[in-house]
Parts: C-alpha cells; structure tokens; sequence
C-alpha cells in the first residue's frame, strides 16, 4: 500500500471517527448540558416562588386563617352546591315581610336549569303587589339576600286601587364544586 | 571564505530519518487531539452529572418546601375556592343593574307631578348597536356597543312637558343614561300616559362584585 493511500486512510478514518464523535457522544451531551441549565433555572424559579408562598403563609395571623374559612362559608351560603329551596323561600319570605309588599306567587322551577360557569342557574319568580317604595325596599332585599339572586326581569302596573302589581324574575345559583 | 562541507550521509537513510520524524510528530499530534477530546467529553459529563445533581437538589428543595406548605392547605384550600367564588359572582352579576337604587333615580328624575304608570325591562334585551346604527344616530355624542332599552308608561294629570323630561333625564348621565324617546302621549280618564325608551350603555351596570 502506497504512502499517499496510509495518509489518506488515516486522514479519512480520524474525520469519520471525530464526525461520529461529534454526533453520537459530543453533540447530546452539550444538548442536555442546556437543557439541565434550563431545568435549574425553571426549577430555581419555582423554589423562590414556593418559598415566598411560605413565608406569606407563616406571617398569615390566625385572624386571615379564620377569616378565610369565614368568608368560605359565607360564600356557600351565597352560591350553595345544592338548590336548597327551603332556605331560599325562607330568605324570599324574610325580604317580602320587611318590605311589606304581598307577594302573590313564589315560584322556582328547579327543571329550567341553565349552564353558567363552573354552575347552574334557575330562574326564580315572584309576583305580587305593593307601593313603589315597597316594591323598591323589596328588590333591595332580594339584592341582599345570603343567597346571592340576580334580577334579570321586573315589571311593574299600576293598580286601579293604588299602588302597584309587579312581576320579578331572576336567578338563582348553584356551584359544581372543584372537590 | 567558509571551508566547503559535503554531507557524506546517504539520501535514502536521510529519507528515513524525516520519515521517522513525520511519523513521531504525527502521532504525538494525534495523540494531543485525541487528549483533548476526551478531555473535552470527560468534562461534558462530569459537567453534566454536577448540573443533574444540582437539579435533583432543587427539586428535593421545591417539595420540601410543599411538605411545609401542607400544614396551611385547609387555608390554601379555603383561599382558592374563595377566589373561584367571587370569579363566579362576578361573572353572573356582569348585567346586574342595582334597581332600588334605579328606580329611586327614575322616580326621582321625572317631573313631580307624574308617577310611573307601569314599567317593563329585561336587561337580558340589550340592543348592541353596530357601526352604521352609531353613524345614523348623531345624537348620540358617545356610542357604547351595549344599550340598555327600558319601557316605561309615565302618568300626568297635564300635557306633558318633554322638553322638561328631557332635561331631568339627563341628570340620570352618570349612571349610563343616554337617550330617551317618547312614543306616545294619550288623554285617558283625565290623566296623560305617555310611554317613553330609556336607553342607558353599561354605566348603568351594578358591578357589585367587580372590585373585590
């Protein structure tokens, strides 16, 4: 074998074996040397952030812890995970004693349910009569009610003997829970 | 004058000699690359093996500091359905018009000597008005998308004035209200009943929740 063909060979047989070097050993590693920079960098991130989240909840007073769980159960009383109607009329009748409105018709119809969010709404009518600022001191009670009610529809008529007949309609809510 | 020199060493053994010396500093040169090398990838994965480490350490922190935020997790728990309630509340209340504050205006906006009739609104019937619809109307100065259409009868013992309207309507501004219209005006049994459109844009939304 000539001198010019072992040069060749040895030139060639090195360029091959740094190529595949380069490609199978050198190449994935600077790739996962990057990749693991990435990863400590998401992964510091995410420790500041847990460990913030920490020393927010150590400097949490048992007042904001209770107050939490307060506000909790509040909020479950406005929007419930089930219609409860008992307390619902309860509530609708407390409003219409102190407005002192008559309230003819108290309907709910727990079948004309309409998806809203992560719930469901059902429509809730009333119709009865009263004076104007009655009717108004009523709307503010069901506006005030525990139960959180939406009014999406009032009318009002005069009455030939006074005062006026009215016609409510609105929502009421309850909250597929996240448990 | 240097004295003559002659290298009396035969050329094939000064070939071999050159040979022998290409030979040695190939190989050493080859020898240097191939050190290098694997220096370079002997460092990649000592590098990379620190690097796994140093992220595994990280992750060990991250849980350890869950572990430690597990004794709050009622609290967290509590928190975290509280926003999704008032993110709901929120939601269903974004047409929500505060109607005893509401009529209290209306009631106090038109002219003393006339009351409310009747009066009908569903605020699920807003108009969005369209481009052409806003250009149409010059009157109205600052076009909304949403308007907010209410029928009401007024009752009067007299003619009504609707200049006079006009101008005690437009004190309702603050609270949405942009235009009125009166459809008709009939004498029956002595009293006037007129029937007018309130149209109010999203100032006259409630938005109880929208700050919280």
């Amino acid at each position: 074998m000539s001198r010019g063909i072992k040069v060749f060979l040895a030139v060639a047989g090195t360029l091959i074996l740094l190529l595949a070097g380069w490609f199978f050993v050198i190449s994935p590693q600077l790739e996962e040397r990057d990749r693991l920079a990435l990863e400590l960098i998401e992964e510091e991130g995410e420790l500041e952030k847990e460990e913030l989240r920490l020393i927010e909840l150590d400097n949490l007073s048992h007042e904001e812890i209770a107050g939490a769980e307060e506000l909790f159960e509040k909020l479950s009383l406005e929007i419930p995970k089930k219609l409860e109607e008992s307390i619902l009329f309860s509530d609708i009748n407390t409003a219409h004693e102190e407005s002192g409105v008559i309230l003819d018709q108290l309907s709910i119809d727990s079948d004309s349910r309409e998806s809203v969010s992560d719930g469901e709404a059902f429509m809730v009518t009333l119709s009865g009569s009263g004076s104007l600022d009655n009717f108004k001191s009523f709307v503010n009670a069901l506006q005030s009610m525990p139960r959180l009610f939406v009014v999406d529809y009032i009318s009002l008529d005069s009455l030939s003997e006074g005062g006026y007949s009215f016609i409510v309609e609105g929502d009421v809510f309850v909250r597929n829970s996240s448990e | 004058m240097s004295n003559p020199r002659v290298n009396l060493i035969p050329s094939d053994i000064i070939i071999a000699e050159r040979l022998k010396k290409g030979k040695a500093a190939a190989s050493t040169a080859a020898s240097v690359l191939a050190a290098v090398i694997i220096g370079f990838i002997t460092f990649l994965f000592v590098d990379n093996s620190i690097e796994r480490a140093k992220v595994d350490k990280v992750k060990a922190e991250v849980e350890a500091v869950k572990q430690a935020q597990a004794e709050y997790s009622d609290f967290a728990y509590y928190q975290l359905e509280n926003k999704a309630f008032e993110n709901f509340k929120e939601e269903v209340t974004a047409d929500e018009v505060n109607w005893s504050e509401f009529l209290g205006l209306l009631t106090s906006s038109i002219p003393g000597d006339s009351q409310i009739y009747s009066f009908d609104v569903e605020v699920d019937d807003e108009l969005v008005l369209d481009e052409d619809s806003l250009e149409a109307d010059e009157e109205l100065e600052e076009p909304t998308e949403k308007e907010f259409v209410f029928n009401a009868v007024i009752s009067t013992p007299d003619l009504p004035s609707l200049r006079e309207w006009e101008e005690t309507l437009a004190g309702l501004e603050d609270h949405g209200f942009n235009r009125v219209t009166f459809s008709e005006s009939v004498n029956n049994d002595g009293v006037y009943h007129t029937s007018i459109q309130l149209y109010f844009n999203d100032g006259l939304l409630w938005k109880r929740f929208s700050d919280e």
